[in-house]
């Protein structure tokens, strides 16, 4: 007579898989999070790159450029003005800046 | 006193050993995770220590390489960036002759050091002449200097004539990526560091084509890709 019951035992795994998989569901959230960060902040970084390389040429041109963290695309128009636009991997615009570029 | 009672509390042994079992188990699962979980957190620090350190390297050289020209102010070699650094700006009053000594309205990020600092002096059409600074003291004469300003006297190593109407002060010195950071050489000094020591001995100058750039690598192994930055065009 003594022991766990059947019910005892399912209501205890079931109770520690539910555990077990907000324990997974978590680690596997931070990991994409931080994938996901990490290709943001590459891309932010290739678009910075980009933005340096236009403010050192007199005459700027449009251009676009594929990363492996998603697509760069810039335009200049008559007064200089770059606007660009940073998109991800999905299509999702990640990042607009419109400056304008100074003498060099 | 019931003895079979007592007998029969508590767990058997096959019990109490599979529960150590158990437990054993748990506690090195625990454990694992908790060791891939601080050197995730390990190789996140180092990249970031690496990215902080690059941003802050790109905007030194961004900064430097912008306010002369490639070829004639900086030089970019596999090793080192060597250059003119400039540090300030300094108007000439008008003046009759020829002369090594020249009375300026002076600007700039620091105070003109004889010890260390040239003069790169330009006529209105863009003419350059080099020359060593020797000698600075105060001066009364307000030649339409701005608020802020410092007027001052610059004795020069030779002479220049009337035509210079400008002097910008600089320093020799150069960059080099050694010992895991980007570090800055005045004159024949020693290397300062300008960053942390984080970067493996994989980081260095980009000379690809018509740009400069900087590749940099975390120090710590497995610390995922390299971070690239642009620092200038050199044609």
């Amino acid at each position: 007579m003594k022991g766990f019951t059947l019910l005892e035992v399912v209501v205890a795994l079931l109770l520690l898989e539910v555990a077990v998989m907000g324990a997974v569901g978590t680690l596997t959230i931070a990991s994409r999070t931080l994938g996901e960060a990490e290709r943001l902040e590459r891309l932010t970084t290739e678009a910075e790159g980009v933005l340096d390389s236009l403010a050192g040429v007199a005459t700027p041109g449009s251009g676009a450029r594929t990363v492996p963290a998603g697509t760069l695309e810039w335009t200049v128009d008559t007064t200089g003005t770059v606007r660009l636009r940073a998109l991800r991997s999905d299509g999702d615009e990640w990042l607009a800046v419109t400056s304008a570029v100074p003498e060099p | 006193m019931d003895r079979r009672a007592g007998r029969c509390a508590g767990f058997s042994a096959p019990e109490a050993l599979v529960g150590l079992l158990l437990g054993l188990f748990l506690v090195q699962l625990g454990y694992g995770t908790l060791q891939r979980l601080r050197a995730t957190e390990g190789r996140l620090a180092a990249r970031t220590d690496a990215l902080v350190a690059m941003r802050v390297a790109r905007h030194v050289l961004r900064t430097e390489l912008g306010r002369g020209m490639e070829g004639e102010d900086w030089l970019a070699t596999p090793d080192s960036v060597s250059l003119r650094a400039f540090r300030g700006t300094a108007r000439l009053c008008p003046r009759a002759e020829t002369t090594d000594e020249l009375t300026v309205a002076y600007e700039g990020e620091r105070r003109p050091d004889p010890a260390k600092d040239s003069l790169v002096l330009v006529d209105p059409l863009g003419h350059r002449e080099v020359r060593a600074l020797v000698g600075v003291t105060a001066s009364a004469d307000a030649c339409g200097a701005n608020p802020g300003d410092d007027l001052e006297v610059w004795r020069l190593d030779a002479a220049v004539g009337p035509d210079a109407v400008l002097a910008r002060l600089f320093e020799r010195g150069s960059y080099h990526l050694a010992s895991s950071a980007l570090r800055y050489r005045r004159g024949a000094s020693g290397r300062q560091p300008l960053t942390p020591e984080v970067w493996s001995s994989a980081t260095g100058w980009t000379l690809t084509g018509d740009q400069l750039g900087l590749h940099a690598e975390p120090r710590t192994p497995d610390a995922g890709r390299p971070w690239e930055a642009f620092l200038a065009w050199t044609e």
